[in-house]
């Protein structure tokens, strides 16, 4: 039952002895995790379409200087891209339970994160090379503060992938064993 | 293998044993609710002394020596933030939140204990660093709770050095807390409900709870991305807010940043920030109306879509805040026309807890008092908000002590009358001990009118055109002697109320130490927490069993029962009739 529809019950009638009448029992299927991390999706989508927003407003004003587009910033988007694939393939061999799989697909997925940031953090160099620092002008500054967010999420990723993956292999292990 | 929902899952309990496990590091909503609570009241505290301090310079201007010009501004600006964001939001959703969905819904605890757990150590994190900023050099920031830049990061301003900047990441650190805690409650109202606890069987504290958490999630990020890109302006030299600008005869680096910007930011999250904390409190008091007054809620229905409704409205009426910011005037029209909007919404709720009153059975509770208290102080700042909500009434009066009241009405007072409303009426679940009825009434009475001795007659300086934000009117021609003579009535009502708190406090302490015990339910409440086998509930909260939902919350004085009210939990064949029939409660 969706949300409107249960919003529109009257639970000041009787409703019979069945205590489960009405029965909007919205998302009981779900693992409240799926249900946290869509909310959590939900927060990083506002907090981005703020940027963006800010970004644009920003846009608008007389000192703003476009910056150079990157070579290294389309390879960056490359190797992200990639490290989605890989994520979305890991991610069907663990509903699968092949554990070899996961492995590598972690793994793997971690490398392309790992390259990632390597390249945002050389694309950031690049830029200070060519005279495009932090505070010279309010395009840079937004890149640098966007990319930044990006590297931290991507590390956040790092940190947390192994940590699943050990607990996977271990569950994993466990399961075959008995 | 498919997910089995939480109320069917079997229990496994795992008690604490160790005091440190069990007050210290716990996971149990009941414990962390309670920790929640005593942080934003002894942040509260100091919010309190701040504005007596203000108050004294204000009253009697040239008195006190040690109260100069910027610490004036930091008393201001400290007071704002401490009671909307560290008091208020804090102790409605960390601390009745975390109480009262468990159970309210029939939960044995939050669906990811740790992370609530966390969240209130993440949350005493921000309060030490946002304290902290009145020790370091400068003091804390001095630039009024709004942090408007430029002068929020400008030399001269108070606080600009490390005062802001603690500022700045005290507010990230809570938003992180509250993120925590926040995917805790809204996953717990949908996930962990008993049997029966149909959503439009939740009692009303519970959806105002769940909304307000749900508008916070939504609404924080906008003053998390803001306080970021102000440090960036205040540490890296970025100009995202800061415009080109002289200061103190020296051109400084920045270049055209936009302050306007950064108040469209604040207030996308400082409108939503009012219902952030209304909503909890509309919910609260109304469970608390509806059984003080023996009557079911009246409109039941209306009231969650008027609660869902306000939460949506509330996105889009930030900018009755900026209409003296210097942005596009069409922008007014637009936004005087949403502020209007959203006044009907309220206005149904307002209408609904005076109708629910209507006929009741009223038992003059100490929580009722408050309740009734709430209604009083929440109209008489709703109808002023209608005035501020238009553009042309509000330019004149953007500056003055008009505005000063209006927002304490509504936004201090009565949120605060709702809190003591919900303490004193959940306070014998929470300790098993009842408090002391005379020295309660007497707090009621006191706030009461010594709040309206403070924030009446600033209604009437406002129209006078005092202007706020001044450390002192000096000698301003305009207005009469009798102003300053005003000036000095409130800043003895508002010693008056401030000192009638300590009887407040005195009560809760002595109360939970010496107070008589009480049996589980003793207002004769028919929602879920006052039907746990414990009191006060236990780890776990339900004993073996979870409980079974039959009904709404609000079963009180149903014809041909016998007892004048009808807990959820009872099963339709349990509950006596006075003609020994069949109950089938109420029909349409």
């Amino acid at each position: 039952m969706s949300f409107f529809k249960s919003i529109f019950e009257k639970p000041w009638n009787y409703q019979g002895d069945d205590p489960n009448f009405g029965g909007s029992e919205i998302g009981q299927g779900l693992h409240p995790k799926r249900i946290a991390l869509r909310m959590f999706l939900g927060v990083v989508f506002v907090i981005f379409m703020l940027f963006i927003v800010a970004y644009f407003i920003r846009m608008e004003l007389d000192d703003w200087s476009p910056m150079p587009e990157s070579n290294l910033l389309w390879l960056n988007t490359l190797l992200l891209f990639i490290c989605s694939v890989i994520m979305q393939l890991t991610r069907g061999a663990a509903q699968k339970g092949v554990a070899q799989s996961v492995k590598y697909g972690m793994v793997a997925a971690g490398v392309f994160t790992l390259a990632f940031v390597y390249g945002q953090v050389s694309a950031w160099e690049e830029m200070n090379n060519a005279g495009y620092y932090l505070a010279s002008n309010p395009a840079n500054s937004f890149f640098m503060y966007l990319q930044d967010f990006m590297d931290y999420i991507s590390l956040a990723a790092c940190g947390y992938g192994p940590g699943r993956l050990l607990k996977f292999c271990l569950g994993l292990k466990l399961r075959q064993s008995n | 293998m498919s997910y089995i929902p939480i109320a069917d899952q079997k229990d496994e309990m795992h008690d604490p044993h160790s005091f440190v496990a069990k007050y210290v590091w716990s996971m149990d909503h009941k414990v962390i609710a309670i920790q929640y609570g005593t942080i934003a009241v002894g942040v509260g505290l100091v919010a309190l002394v701040l504005s007596a301090l203000m108050r004294l310079q204000l009253g009697y201007p040239d008195t006190f020596a040690f109260i100069d010009p910027a610490e004036y501004y930091q008393y201001v600006t400290m007071h704002g933030m401490i009671m909307v964001v560290y008091l208020l939001t804090a102790l409605f959703l960390g601390g009745f939140g975390n109480y009262l969905i468990p159970l309210q819904i029939g939960a044995r605890d939050m669906v990811f204990p740790f992370l609530n757990m966390l969240s209130v150590w993440v949350y005493l994190l921000s309060v030490i660093i946002l304290m902290a900023s009145f020790f370091v050099s400068g003091g804390p920031t001095g630039a009024g709770w709004t942090l408007y830049p430029p002068q929020a990061i400008t030399e001269g301003t108070p606080g600009a050095d490390m005062g802001i900047v603690l500022m700045l990441a005290s507010l990230a650190v809570f938003i992180v807390a509250f993120t925590m805690g926040g995917l805790n409650y809204v996953t717990t109202v949908l996930q962990a409900r008993t049997h029966g606890m149909t959503l439009m069987r939740m009692p009303l504290s519970v959806w105002g709870i769940f909304v307000a958490t749900i508008l916070g999630l939504f609404a924080f990020p906008a003053l998390f991305v803001s306080a970021i890109m102000m440090a960036f302006d205040k540490l890296l030299g970025t100009s995202f807010f800061m415009p080109a600008m002289v200061s103190i005869g020296e051109t400084l680096e920045h270049t055209g940043g936009s302050p306007v910007l950064f108040q469209h930011l604040f207030w996308f999250f400082g409108h939503p920030e009012v219902y952030i904390v209304a909503l909890p409190a509309f919910g609260l008091v109304s469970d608390v109306l509806s059984c003080h007054a023996r009557k079911n809620i009246f409109g039941y229905r209306m009231m969650v879509w008027a609660i869902v409704a306000i939460g949506g409205l509330s996105f889009i009426v930030w900018a009755h805040h900026m209409y003296v910011s210097g942005m596009n005037p069409y922008f007014g029209f637009f936004f005087a026309f949403t502020t209007l909007i959203i006044a009907v919404p309220t206005a149904i709720k307002v209408y609904n807890w005076v109708l629910t009153l209507w006929e009741g059975n009223i038992r003059l509770t100490v929580p009722m008092l408050f309740a009734c208290g709430f209604i009083f102080t929440f109209l008489h700042g709703g109808l002023t908000g209608i005035f501020l909500g238009n553009v042309t009434v509000d330019l004149p009066l953007s500056d003055t002590y008009f505005v000063i009241a209006h927002f304490h009405m509504v936004m201090g007072v009565s949120p605060v009358m709702v809190l003591f409303a919900s303490i004193y009426h959940w306070f014998p679940k929470m300790s098993g001990k009842m408090f002391n009825v005379t020295l309660g009434k007497i707090h009621f009475w006191a706030t009461f009118f010594g709040t309206y001795a403070i924030y009446l007659p600033m209604h009437y300086l406002g129209f006078l055109g005092v202007p706020r934000r001044y450390y002192s009117m000096g000698t301003t021609e305009f207005l009469p002697e009798s102003a300053n003579t005003l000036n000095a009535n409130i800043t003895l009502a508002a010693i008056w109320v401030a000192l009638f708190q300590l009887v407040f406090i005195f009560n809760m302490i002595w109360s939970l130490w010496r107070g008589k015990k009480c049996d589980g339910n003793p207002w004769e409440a028919t929602s879920l927490e006052w039907q746990t086998p414990e009191n006060p509930p236990a780890h776990g909260n339900w004993g073996p069993e979870l409980p079974t939902v039959y009904r709404w919350a609000y079963e009180y004085s149903v014809p041909g029962v016998k007892a004048d009210f009808v807990p959820q939990n009872i099963a339709p064949e349990d509950v006596e009739t006075t003609d020994g029939k069949a109950y089938i409660g109420h029909e349409d």
